[in-house]
């Protein structure tokens, strides 16, 4: 099985059990009712749910269907690299986990200069205007432009 | 025509002018920068408008859209790096007059007169098109309402990506996300899980800068030791008098402006097709039809001029469906429909009936920031193209950084609102590896609620009698076999494609 294939296999399995959570664990147990309302509150959610299902059912066979027929090994639109994207959503889950305890001026700095390591050393100059000048002159905007006091 | 004049005012006031001379200068800087783009500009943009008036608001939005235009053209010229797939047509030209004749600011300037003259040509379309579509589109029912929709989101799901399943999945996946807290109409909440701030939905400031930036950005960031900082090392050289652009050259271009105008308004008034389809369509008829065919891929003036006013066209015709039919043609026009939900207004035909004043506002404000682009462009050039020499060790934290903050101070759910865009970044990543089309899902997103209100009008209709009473929907019935005739049509053409490929590989 080609990476094209199975890459479509994968989705599709995704799409049904996605519709299948959907229609088994979250209508049921996530969506109010409302009597007053002629459709239910979760018709366009089961409809949706459905869909999936289908779609994802087509996508599987159409999938299969490409098996059968010589396929250029597959490119990826969005390259990139992997591991290091995960790093990269990493800092800023971090930065943004540490927001909740920690002052805004504290947390950004630390998150900011952790991702501009990624790039390789930095200079005195670029420490000082992304650890400290940005974030401080996003505080001092929010705080007289939106008069909004970041926490 | 006291709403006109009306509108016009409230456009021409230093406040509104500001904000919109703002949007055009945040639009061209994040669009010149390598990566990002003018949705990309928009999506963050948008948490920048939440405290300002709705015409200021959409005003500044627009400004972002149209400097975004402009700025790919810059990072295709002095990079051959385009911002966006469109400006990938401008490079072909732009380049080559940049770094083989030593003429970047021809080149710029090319890019920019041609791009004000592309955006005006549509503006003028669609103030010139919308009242009488949308008195025509205020006729429709929700019967017909829910077709336009779903015939949107097919058109959209088949030409946004390669693969119209997957494309589809996406939509379905973004009218998922938009059921997300209380039903329209209704007390009852859906999938909020108890978690206090999503009764209201989604803040769609998370969900588009999650999709939309954050990808790129993480893209950007994570390829940074590899690639290390890319500047611009094209210097100008030969006579200074030869490196601007005189009115003789720019009238030379005139036919390729026009015909790259109006090719971009055509396909930006359909929803889904986008700008990159047009500047290519544009640049090989530009090319057919020069007398110099020879000089196009080596810096002709006539390839970039018809190359830039295509794409930039496309952005006005794309209001086109938006302000009459309530349905965005591509991503920018989606986060329109966002900030004009954000500001109690519904998008749609009735638009003009109820917010007739910011609608004639927003028209003057469009022609506004075409005249601030040339302005803003020429002025700031040098400083513009100098942030080509911005290194991405401090850039891309930076706009990192702004995204989490923009995101916290509007999203009105603070930190969810902030965890909602990582959890779409990731989403995003993922769709934008795997080819799943992000338009689709920001559509899916963005019209999912008019969809479900369209739908249940539909059914209250139809009720008991539908085969009795689809007679009277004739338009809708229409629409339908539009919308099958397509998918067969697209289906057919796929097939057909694959085969000669095979044939040509064996």
């Amino acid at each position: 099985m080609d990476s094209q294939t199975r890459l479509d296999v994968i989705g599709g399995l995704l799409a049904i059990t996605l519709g299948g959570i959907l229609q088994t664990v979250l209508i049921p147990r996530y969506v109010d009712e409302d009597l007053d309302l002629r459709l239910p509150v979760s018709a366009m959610p089961s409809l949706v749910s459905l869909l999936l299902i289908f779609f994802g059912s087509l996508m599987i066979v159409s999938g299969l269907v490409k098996l059968r027929q010589p396929s250029a090994k597959r490119k990826f639109a969005f390259d990139g690299d992997v591991g290091m994207s995960m790093v990269v959503f990493a800092i800023l889950a971090c930065g943004v986990a540490a927001l909740h305890v920690l002052p805004y001026l504290v947390v950004t700095p630390i998150m900011v200069l952790a991702l501009g390591c990624l790039f390789g050393r930095l200079s005195f100059y670029r420490v000082l205007l992304i650890g400290a000048g940005a974030p401080v002159t996003l505080y001092f905007l929010a705080w007289f432009g939106l008069e909004r006091v970041l926490p | 025509m006291d709403v006109m004049l009306a509108g016009l005012l409230d456009a021409l006031s230093l406040a509104t002018l500001f904000w919109v001379a703002l949007g055009v200068t945040i639009g061209i800087v994040i669009g010149a920068i390598p990566g990002l783009n003018s949705a990309m500009a928009i999506a963050i943009a948008v948490p920048m408008t939440f405290a300002l008036s709705p015409l200021s608001a959409i005003g500044m939005l627009v400004g972002v859209m149209k400097g975004g235009g402009f700025g790919g053209a810059i990072s295709a010229t002095l990079l051959n790096t385009p911002g966006e797939p469109s400006a990938a047509a401008t490079a072909l030209d732009a380049f080559p007059l940049a770094s083989q004749q030593g003429k970047p600011r021809k080149a710029l300037k090319m890019a920019l007169f041609s791009s004000a003259t592309g955006d005006l040509m549509s503006d003028i379309m669609l103030i010139l098109c919308a009242a009488p579509l949308a008195m025509i589109a205020s006729q429709m029912g929700r019967v017909e309402q829910t077709v336009i929709i779903l015939l949107a989101f097919t058109t959209v799901a088949g030409l946004a990506g390669n693969s119209m399943i997957r494309g589809i999945l996406a939509t379905l996946f973004g009218v998922l996300c938009a059921q997300v807290g209380q039903m329209e109409g209704s007390l009852a909440e859906r999938f909020t899980f108890g978690i206090n701030g999503l009764e209201n939905g989604l803040p769609i400031a998370s969900v588009a800068i999650g999709v939309l930036a954050l990808p790129e950005i993480v893209k950007q960031i994570a390829a940074g030791r590899r690639t290390g900082t890319v500047q611009a090392t094209i210097k100008e050289t030969g006579e200074p008098a030869e490196q601007g652009l005189s009115f003789a050259e720019w009238w030379g271009c005139r036919w390729s402006i026009l015909r790259g105008g109006i090719i971009g308004t055509g396909i930006g008034a359909l929803p889904g097709i986008g700008s990159s389809v047009a500047a290519f369509i544009s640049y090989s008829a530009a090319k057919k039809a020069s007398k110099r065919p020879e000089e196009f891929g080596k810096g002709s003036l006539e390839g970039i001029a018809a190359a830039e006013s295509a794409n930039s066209s496309v952005n006005g015709a794309n209001l086109i469906p938006l302000l009459t039919l309530g349905i965005p043609g591509n991503v920018s026009a989606a986060l329109l429909v966002g900030a004009f939900i954000i500001h109690g207004i519904d998008p749609g035909p009735s638009v003009f009936r109820n917010d007739a004043q910011l609608i004639y506002g927003l028209f003057a404000c469009m022609l506004m920031a075409n005249l601030m682009l040339v302005v803003i462009g020429q002025a700031g050039l040098r400083i513009f193209s100098s942030m080509m020499r911005a290194p991405a060790q401090v850039l891309f934290p930076i706009v990192a950084l702004i995204c989490v903050t923009g995101v916290f101070l509007s999203s009105g759910a603070g930190l969810l609102g902030v965890w909602i865009m990582l959890i779409f970044g990731i989403i995003g990543w993922l769709m934008r590896r795997y080819d799943y089309s992000i338009v689709s899902f920001v559509i899916g997103f963005v019209l999912g609620g008019t969809l479900e209100s369209s739908l249940r009008g539909a059914v209250t209709i139809l009720y008991r009698d539908p085969f009795g009473k689809l007679p009277d929907h004739k338009f809708a019935i229409a629409l339908v076999v539009l919308m099958l005739c397509f998918a067969v049509v697209r289906a057919v053409l796929v097939s057909r494609r694959r085969k000669r490929k095979e044939t040509a590989s064996s």
